[in-house]
This record gives C-alpha cells, structure tokens and sequence, in this order.
C-alpha cells in the first residue's frame, strides 16, 4: 500500500515536472536577413502586380483614343472603295434594271455617285 | 505608426510599410510557428509563408479584429495545416518503409532533441511532451500552444481563435487533464 502511494507521488512528480518544463519554454526570433529572404519570395508576386498596370494604362488611355480612330478609317475604306467602283458596271446594272422592268425613266446615271460633285 | 495608418498604407501598396510590418511582427509569428512547429527552420519558413499570405491577401482585411490577432490566426492555420501534411507523410512514408523503399524515413524532430548538448533528460521531458501536446484534439491544441508559448491571456486567445474566454478557460481545462493523464500514463507504463 504505501509503495503504491510512493510511486503515485512519484508519478504525479514527475508529470508535473514534465509541464512545468514548459514554464522556461524558449522564445525564439527571426533568422537574421529575414526579409531580405522574404523580398525574394515576393519577387515574382511583385512582378505579376506591375504587369496589369501596364494593361491599366492601355485600357484607361489608348483604348478610348483608338475607338475614333479606328471609326474614321473604316469610313474612310468604305468610301474610297465607293470612289474606285468602275462607272461602266454601274451603268450596265442601271440600264439592265430599266430593260427587266420596262422603266421609261430617264438613265440612272444621273443619279449615281459620279454625277455627284 | 498605429495599426490602422499601417493597414492602410499597406492596402496602397506601400512597400516600406509592408517592410515596417515584417520587422514589427516577425519574431512574434515566428515564435508561435516555432510552437506548433518545434523546429527552427520550420518555424522560420512558416513565418516567411504567413507573410506572403499578409501581402496578397491584405485588400481583403476588414479591420474587425487587430492586426496581430489576424496575423495570429494566419501562423494557427498554416501551421495546423503543415501538421497534417507531416503526418500524412509520415503515413506514406511508414508504408514504403513496409514495402522496402530505400528512401531512409526523415522524422521531424524537436529541436531540443537534436541538440546533441541538451541533458538527456531534457529531451525525453521534451518529446515525451511534445507527443502529448500532438496527441490533443485541435482546439485544445491551439489554446494550450497559445497560452504556454506565447504567453497570450485569455482574451487575446479568445480573440485568435473567434470564441469567447470561458470557451477558452475550457479547453485549457481539458489540456491540461488530458495532458496529465496521457504522462501519468507514459510515466506509469
């Protein structure tokens, strides 16, 4: 009985010795150079950032400068594709028009762009 | 600089104020790695990994709780995780052992183990300890971690882990008598 008492005593000694022990636990620092290595790993994350900065830029400045300009020039191909059109075919559709219908209008030329000036 | 003028230069991108961050808070979040952890390097690695988190994710950070309490709470679930990573491997590791693979098994190990200058008597104290702590459920675990290695109170741990102080006055409780137990045990046998 009382060796069953001195070991439980003994037993409890030693657990409380064991937590205790976290009494004096050691706090620890940084490495030296700590963020110095740390910038390193951030390096690419910084880069990834300043990429969509660039497509910022093109998007808040270019883009709205470029949609006009892009507007111009197709009107301007629409029209010198009109320009560059050959007289005659657009006679020929005019006088077959008249022909399938039986028109007695005056020619359709008069009417045609190359009577504009 | 308070916390709140920190926080928003940090939102801005301020890189000096993300230096001034890091050298403010480092050996805190490596200290409470370095609880879960139990090894230096690991502990240091971590910390690097808290912060990568801060710097993506700190447009998202509301200020409803202080910053050191996020910090704290991004060390807690990076660390948990790594642990159940270890183990994971630990598993794999144990079977190819089984199978015969040549790999020779890396246990991690306290540092106070390793440390070939530490009295023996230190380290089994020390691992016997640490295989206790690793054995309680998770929440027990932060508690006890946060109270024992960085010394937090109750209200801070409260803070950490979003609960209230005799939530956290429980779970110490339960540590506590479950740790004694699990030694009382180890001690016995």
């Amino acid at each position: 009985m009382k060796n069953r008492k001195r070991d439980w005593q003994s037993i409890e000694a030693e657990v409380q010795k064991t937590l205790q022990s976290l009494d004096h636990a050691e706090k620890v620092k940084a490495k030296p150079f700590f963020f110095t290595r740390l910038q390193h790993r951030l390096e690419p994350l910084q880069a990834d950032r300043r990429a969509p900065e660039m497509s910022s830029i093109f998007i808040r400045i270019l883009r709205p400068a470029l949609m006009p300009l892009l507007v111009v020039i197709s009107i301007g191909a629409g029209v010198s594709i009109g320009y560059k059109a050959p007289t005659r075919n657009r006679t020929e559709a005019a006088n077959a028009l008249v022909e399938a219908y039986g028109l007695s209008a005056p020619d359709l030329t008069q009417y045609t762009l190359t009577n504009i000036r | 600089m308070n916390d709140s003028a920190l926080i928003d230069k940090l939102k801005t991108g301020n890189a000096q104020a993300f230096q001034d961050l890091v050298e403010q808070y480092k050996d805190l979040v490596v200290n409470t790695c370095y609880g879960f952890l139990r090894n230096r390097d690991d502990a240091d690695d971590m910390a690097q990994d808290v912060f990568v988190e801060v710097y993506k994710a700190v447009h998202t950070f509301r200020e409803e709780a202080k910053l050191s309490t996020w910090l704290y709470r991004i060390a807690v679930n990076k660390c948990l995780n790594r642990i159940k990573q270890n183990k994971r491997r630990r598993w794999i590791r144990s079977l190819q052992t089984v199978f015969g693979s040549d790999e020779e098994a890396q246990e991690i190990v306290d540092e106070s183990i390793a440390n070939p200058q530490a009295d023996l008597e230190q380290q089994e104290r020390a691992r016997v300890l640490q295989e206790a702590i690793e054995s309680l459920a998770e929440n027990q675990r932060i508690a006890f971690t946060l109270s024992k290695f960085d010394d937090l109170s109750y209200q801070k741990i409260a803070e950490v882990m979003d609960t209230t102080i005799p939530a956290v006055e429980s779970l110490l409780n339960r540590a506590k008598k479950n740790l004694q137990q699990r030694l009382y045990d180890y001690y016995k046998s």
